[in-house]
Order: structure tokens, then C-alpha cells, then sequence
């Protein structure tokens, strides 16, 4: 009896195995709308996913604390060289900060002049697995927000909502390595495409690609999203190049970036809801 | 009632994972509590009442996750069915025999969905997904059902998600 009961199990085993290789091909290719049984269970599980992602964030706070507290006195040594050397700098500094608010006063010029209007959500959790960097925040379908829709943070782009349900919504970030982004060098004005990758140490940084092999690209300067996206509105900040690659068998330069959002510490973002005209929205039919 | 309580605790260990893990990620990895739940539900009960919990825990998983459909549930499906169809001959006292399986389950678990997620097109490399993400996370799970076996056979062994002797169909 028992040998049977266990051959039945495998006969439902392969058969189920089947129909998730089935749901897989043809689930591969979608990621816009959740489901029926994923909007309730993802209603009911978010709120308390809140809380605990805020739980968790603070006790990450304490271990990082205790963590360095071995190396807070040699810290104060080297820091206490450093002051002088900074008193003398600060003179420089003086003279510099007024002309940083000049140009702030104008990026935020043109920032207000843009008029997209953002719906503000807070995020209550991340993906599941280790695979892919997802941020699923608390607003959805009932609060307007749409698929394809960008997500930006105070201090640059976050990513696009790839999954929406009734009132959660998933966010592709721009590390993920399966994003892909138009962005350009605020410097040069240089075009190139970003992906997203995982440094060695586990870190998540993204990566400019298809750069002129004779491009000036240094370490230190501002990427910004280009425009030519419909996706995306121009001159958004992305992050700043952190290392070039100088590989000359390669036709294009690439650059490591660092991004501006520091995605482990991410709480608020804001959806952009209105940077994607109606006539550039993509029809559901033709895309894949 | 007794029978949704094992399926509301795979939930809950689903939704930990996503938001309390992902602040206590060790070497860039989170653990799968929810698997590790699972397989030692599985050590303790056997089939089919372990495959059916694994099937929950991927179906859970599956909702948050970027990738397609389904990816989650067929490999803890599999996981979770070649584990119970061993567990009439395991030797259950020793608390390192079910750390053992979960970091031999953890592995093949995740190679599932890494071979599932490179046969979707997704942009992965096979070598250092393996030492960056998979051997990490399943010794991470190890220590962790090392640590709560014993509670989580005692909850298994308490409820169920059906009767022993039901499964006639």
C-alpha cells in the first residue's frame, strides 16, 4: 500500500513538474500585473512585512554599530590628524559652498519646472531568493501607479515598476542585472546603456556600457538618465563613475558605477506618474 | 482549522524572509527560512505531507520573486519530495543528520531555480552564482536548522496539513 501511495505521489510529482514548466514558458516573459491569489496574499502579507523590514533595519543599525567599535579608537587618531588638515581646507570650502548653492538653486530651478507629478510610497520589503533586487512599496493599481512607471528617491533614480497589485507594487532596481537603462555622462553629454551588477564582496553597484573607446571618462563624474528613453525623464541622477575599465581588446569602454541611492538603506521612494505620455505607453499586445 | 496553520506559518516565514532577512544579510545573502521550515517538516511527517508543504513554500516565494511563475515551487517541490521519500530510513536523533539534508536540499533547491532562471534567458553566470548566492545561502540555512530543528519538529509533529491515511485520490 505504502508503495503505491509513494508511486502516486511521484505520478503527481512529474505532472505538477510538467505544469510548472508550462506556467514558467509562459509566465517568462510577463511581469505586469499580479494575479488574482498574488494581489490577496501579497494584501495580507504587506503590512505586516512593514514593520518588520523596519525591525530589521534597526537591528541591522545596532550590529553595524557593534561592529566598529574596535576600530573607533584608531578611527580617532587618524581623525584627529585629519582636522587640522581640514581647518585648512575650509577655507576653500567657503568659497566653494557658495558657488555649490548657486548651482543648486539652479538644478532645482529646472527640477520644478519639469512638473511630473510623483505619488510618494514607502518601501515594505524586498524580493524574494537571493537572485534579483526587487523592492516591493506600498502602492499600487488603486493608487494610480502603472507598469513601466519610474521610481525615483530624494537622491536619485531608484528603477521602474515592473508588477503592480491593488494596493503593493514591485520595483525593478537599477542593480538588478537584468535592468536595463539609457543614461548619459552630464559631463560629456556621452550616451551609453546601464546594467546592473553584483561586485564581488556581494556588493550591488551598475555598470556603463557601450562607450566610444576614445571617450574621456573619468572617475568622479555624474551619471544622469539621458531622455532618450520614453521610459525614463531626462537628467535624473544615477550615480557617479567609481572605476573605468581600461580594456583595450574591447571596441567600447565601459565604467563601474556607484549609485547615488544607497539601495540597503532605502525607506521612501516616489513613483513618477505622469512622465509617460498616453500615446508612448506600450501596448500590452506588442510587448514581450 | 489545525490543518491551515502550517501553510500561515510558511506564509509568515515567507514574509520574515523578505523584509527582517533582508536587513540581516550575511556575506550578501539572505537565508530561506521558509525552505529550512519546510525540510524539516518534511524530516519529520515524510510524504506526501512534505512535498504538499513544499509546493505552499514555493508558491509563497514565487509571488515576490522577479522571475517567472513557478520557478520557486518546482524546485522546492522537488526538494521537498526527494527528501520525504527518504525519511522512512533516516536515523532522526541526530541533530546534524536534518543540517546535513537542508544544506544538500538548499543546494539542489537553488541550482532548480538557477537552471530554471538560465533557461528563461535571464542574464546569469553559472560559477559565480554557485559561490556567490547558492553555497552561502545554503550554509546560512544549515546553521539555522542546526539552531531550531527542535522547534520546528515540534510544531511539525504537532499540526498537520492532512490527515496521514487521507491521501487516497
Amino acid at each position: 500500500m505504502r508503495r503505491i501511495l509513494q508511486n502516486r505521489l511521484l505520478t503527481i510529482v512529474i505532472v505538477l513538474s510538467l505544469i510548472f514548466v508550462v506556467f514558467i514558458g509562459l509566465t517568462a516573459t510577463r511581469s505586469d500585473r499580479a494575479g488574482i491569489f498574488e494581489g490577496v496574499v501579497g494584501d495580507v502579507l504587506n503590512p505586516v512585512q512593514k514593520y518588520l523590514y523596519m525591525g530589521g533595519q534597526r537591528i541591522n543599525n545596532f550590529f553595524e554599530f557593534i561592529v566598529n567599535i574596535s576600530s573607533i579608537s584608531k578611527e580617532n587618531e587618524s581623525l584627529k590628524k585629519k582636522v587640522t588638515e581640514l581647518q585648512n581646507s575650509m577655507a576653500d570650502y567657503e568659497t566653494m559652498k557658495t558657488e555649490n548653492q548657486k548651482f543648486k538653486d539652479m538644478l532645482k530651478f529646472r527640477d520644478e519646472n519639469k512638473s511630473y507629478s510623483t505619488v510618494a510610497a514607502n518601501v515594505i520589503g524586498k524580493g524574494s531568493g537571493n537572485w534579483f533586487d526587487i523592492i516591493i512599496i506600498n502602492k499600487g493599481t488603486n493608487q494610480g501607479i502603472k507598469k513601466y512607471y519610474p521610481v525615483v528617491a530624494a537622491q536619485g533614480l531608484v528603477g521602474q515598476v515592473t508588477k503592480t497589485g491593488p494596493n503593493w507594487s514591485e520595483v525593478m532596481s537599477i542593480v538588478n542585472e537584468s535592468s536595463r537603462i539609457r543614461a548619459s555622462l552630464s559631463r560629456t553629454d556621452e550616451q551609453g546603456i546601464i546594467q546592473g551588477m553584483s561586485a564581488v564582496n556581494g556588493e550591488k553597484n551598475c555598470k556603463i556600457m557601450y562607450l566610444k573607446s576614445d571617450s574621456d571618462i573619468k572617475k568622479g563624474d555624474s551619471v544622469v538618465t539621458s531622455g532618450m528613453s520614453k521610459f525614463f525623464p531626462k537628467n535624473i541622477m544615477i550615480g557617479t563613475i567609481e572605476d573605468v575599465s581600461d580594456d583595450s581588446n574591447e571596441f567600447a569602454k565601459s565604467a563601474i558605477i556607484k549609485p547615488s541611492v544607497d539601495f540597503t538603506k532605502i525607506r521612501e521612494v516616489f513613483v513618477v506618474t505622469n512622465s509617460i505620455s498616453k500615446d508612448d505607453y506600450p501596448d500590452e499586445a506588442t510587448i514581450k | 482549522m489545525k490543518r491551515f496553520v502550517i501553510p500561515l506559518i510558511i506564509l509568515m516565514l515567507v514574509g520574515i524572509q523578505n523584509s527582517l532577512f533582508e536587513n540581516i544579510r550575511i556575506l550578501g545573502v539572505k537565508p530561506d527560512i521558509a525552505l529550512t521550515f519546510v525540510i524539516c517538516y518534511t524530516f519529520v511527517r515524510g510524504n506526501p505531507e512534505g512535498t504538499v508543504a513544499g509546493i505552499l513554500c514555493g508558491l509563497f516565494e514565487d509571488i515576490f520573486f522577479a522571475g517567472a511563475f513557478g520557478i520557486n515551487s518546482i524546485g522546492c517541490m522537488i526538494t521537498t519530495y526527494l527528501i520525504g521519500s527518504m525519511e522512512g530510513n533516516l536515523y532522526k536523533d541526530n541533530i546534524f543528520i536534518p543540517g546535513i539534508f537542508t544544506f544538500i536540499g538548499s543546494i539542489l533547491k537553488e541550482c532548480i531555480v538557477m537552471l530554471m532562471l538560465y533557461l528563461t534567458r535571464n542574464n546569469i553566470v553559472l560559477y559565480s552564482a554557485l559561490t556567490k548566492i547558492i553555497i552561502p545561502e545554503a550554509i546560512y540555512n544549515t546553521i539555522i536548522v542546526v539552531l531550531f530543528f527542535k522547534f520546528a519538529a515540534k510544531i511539525s509533529s504537532r499540526y498537520y496539513i492532512m490527515k496521514p491515511g487521507n491521501f487516497i485520490s
